[in-house]
């Protein structure tokens, strides 16, 4: 049985300014189900597209159909379009300082389900079951501003979980994680493609797009979708890798000879070791609760 | 760690949206905040280089010389003529203001309407009637209220000069904050022998307002992205109100780790120039004439202008 299509996009367009443009001439498709990464270089478009989903940008050309309905202006303000659409999709932002609009970390994570209809106690019991998963139980009355980055991000995955959606667009999610964090996102990722979620990860970073996704979407900084296959493809094609400006050309020198080798920013065998160097020596770090994260294969959804 | 079991309990939603003929409401609350956050954001986004008509000091002097012509003014003829030619003038820079003219004289008699209806009645201002509403109530007339309302023709000529003024007003002042950027003010201000904690009060505030704009403008974003239904007025208003809190409370943060920034970065109060300016002739031609544009203003109604 085919699956059903989530997003159809076609030759999407989107500038700020009449010198602005984030994203050219972009098309493609998610299926039901599906688990895709969008891959880029800072500043190539991928939180654009991310907002153009969740349709809080209209494109300056082309179309958004999101399951088969063109994402327009005038069905965003029809109460039951919209309202089925906000119940399906949910959009983690980047910045989570932009999320949290409540004046307590606990109203913030129920106030999904209570726009949903959810009496308010079962409201709060869903919140707080999510607050205690994410270790954030103790933070429940605290005002979201006050949090610390990490806490604030996790609190608006809460907020997204708690409505139950059927798309999860999330803008970078491991980005201000410590490494704990990330391998529990890591996990609580798994557990929603087990359920059959569809799942939009935006990140610049390929060893989390490898643990993840199955299917990758590049974007080139000319806010063009340079290749859209399995991740497997994708992160193969170093060529393409360079050209998109997501690894680098990192320049060594070997007795007096000058050659450069491409260099995967996150990736696991690289020798030079960024920030996620840290994250892979917590993913091979044996777990109180039981769980071993060490060598957990990439499960690619469907 | 296992997510709770109603997270994916039930089969995907896959059908094609329900559309229905009911409409998601925007409340007129949420309009008119998106409204002035979004002028505030235009007010203070930083004016590009080439905009820089005046030179900072030259800007500041000629805006105050208006500003005192336009404050002292009776003359309704010379205010609107004065609010014409701004306009004019924005739109011959060519400056994108247009629009936020447009805002200015939207709003503005919105605004001052409230203290300025008042005044057209004859009940503040007496003087000819120029229409007759309705039979003032006993209980009014008998503690001295004329036994008719009716509007004045000196109260319209009261309430138009109040807003007359305040648009003027406004209109110079988007005018010099859409032609210098704010900070270049601020040195200005400092340019001008205005004592430093002046200057850095009005530096905060200025922050302050800017990132109100902003953070107006982005958890909006997210309510949007959230929002499912419609709510009634009242449950709309205690929303907006709870929500003012966390606005105001997270700008304030906000604008409090900007500072520490600056502080951070040898930030003493001063602004120094990255390209210092030079006072050119047409700087000086534009304070003088600002400054008979403003003496006009003041004596046009004593030379009989109305
Ligand atoms: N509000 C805005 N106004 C003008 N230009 C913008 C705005 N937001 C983003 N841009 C521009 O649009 C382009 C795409 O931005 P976007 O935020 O989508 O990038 P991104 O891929 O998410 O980058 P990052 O990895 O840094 O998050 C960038 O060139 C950016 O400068
Ligand atoms: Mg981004």
């Amino acid at each position: 049985m085919s699956r059903a299509k989530v997003f159809h996009v076609e030759h999407l367009s989107f500038d700020y300014g009449p010198d602005l443009p984030a994203l050219r001439d972009v098309s493609f498709e998610v299926l039901d189900g599906e688990t895709v990464c969008l891959l880029g270089a800072n500043g190539c478009g991928k939180s654009t597209l991310l907002r153009l989903l969740d349709g809080l940008l209209a494109p300056t050309a082309g179309r958004i159909e999101a399951w088969g309905s063109e994402i327009t202006k005038e069905r965003l303000s029809d109460e039951a379009w919209n309202g089925e659409f906000r119940r399906r999709v949910s959009l983690l932002f980047q910045d989570a300082d932009v999320q949290l609009f409540c004046p307590t970390v606990l109203e913030d994570v129920a106030f999904g389900p209570l726009q949903l209809g959810a009496s308010p106690a079962d409201a709060r019991a869903r919140a707080e079951e999510l607050l205690e998963l994410f270790g954030l139980a103790k933070l429940a009355m605290r005002v979201p501003s006050t949090l610390s980055g990490g806490q604030k991000r996790r609190v608006a995955l809460a907020s997204c979980l708690a409505t139950d959606p059927d798309v999860l667009l999330m803008d970078e999610p491991f980005a201000a994680l410590d490494p704990r964090s990330q391998v529990e996102l890591l996990e609580v990722l798994q557990q929603l493609q087990d359920r059959g979620k569809t799942i939009l990860i935006a990140t610049h970073d390929l060893g989390f797009a490898e643990e993840v996704a199955a299917r990758a979407l590049l974007l080139s900084e000319e806010h063009t979708l340079l290749v859209d296959g399995t991740v497997e493809e994708v992160l193969s094609d170093e060529r393409l890798l360079l050209q998109a400006n997501v690894i680098h050309e990192h320049s060594h020198r070997h007795g007096g000879i000058r050659h450069s080798h491409p260099h995967r920013h996150g990736a696991r065998h690289g020798t030079h070791h960024h920030t996620h160097g840290v994250q892979d020596h917590a993913h091979e770090e044996p777990r109180d609760d039981g769980h071993c994260g060490s060598g957990r294969p990439p499960c690619p959804s469907g | 760690m296992s997510l709770p079991t109603w997270i994916g309990a039930g089969p995907p939603r896959t059908g094609p949206l329900p559309t229905s003929k009911v409409r998601l409401r925007t409340s007129f609350v949420e309009k008119t905040l998106l409204g002035i956050s979004d002028f505030l954001r235009r007010g203070l986004e930083e004016a590009p280089e080439r905009a820089a008509i005046l030179e900072p000091r030259a800007a500041l002097l000629a805006a105050l010389a208006l500003l005192v012509g336009i404050s002292l003014s009776h003359s309704l003829v010379a205010l609107a003529l004065v609010a014409v030619a701004l306009a004019a003038l924005a739109g011959l820079l060519g400056l994108g203001l247009g629009r936020t003219l447009w805002r200015v004289w939207g709003v503005v008699p919105l605004f001052s309407a409230a203290i300025a209806l008042p005044a057209v009645l004859n009940v503040s201002t007496p003087g000819p009637t120029l229409v007759e509403l309705v039979a003032t109530p006993a209980w009014l007339v008998r503690i001295g209220w004329p036994p008719v309302l009716s509007v004045t023709t000196s109260g319209v000529g009261v309430a138009g000069l109040l807003v007359l003024r305040v648009g003027a007003s406004v209109s110079v002042a988007a005018l010099l904050a859409g032609t210098t950027p704010p900070t270049r003010l601020l040195s200005a201000l400092g340019a001008l022998g205005i004592p430093r904690a002046f200057v850095l009060v009005a530096a905060l505030t200025l922050r302050y307002a800017r990132t109100l704009a902003f953070t107006v403008s982005d958890m909006h974003l997210a309510l949007l992205s959230r929002r499912v239904r419609t709510v009634d007025a009242k449950a709309e208003r205690a929303f907006v109100g709870s929500r003012m809190g966390v606005v105001l409370q997270r700008s304030r943060a906000t604008a409090e780790e900007v500072h520490m920034a600056m502080l951070a970065r040898g930030f003493r109060g001063d602004y120094v120039p990255l390209f210092p300016t030079r006072v050119r002739p047409r700087d000086v031609l534009a304070v003088l004439a600002a400054i008979g544009v403003g003496a006009l203003l003041a004596s046009a109604a004593r030379a009989g202008i109305p």
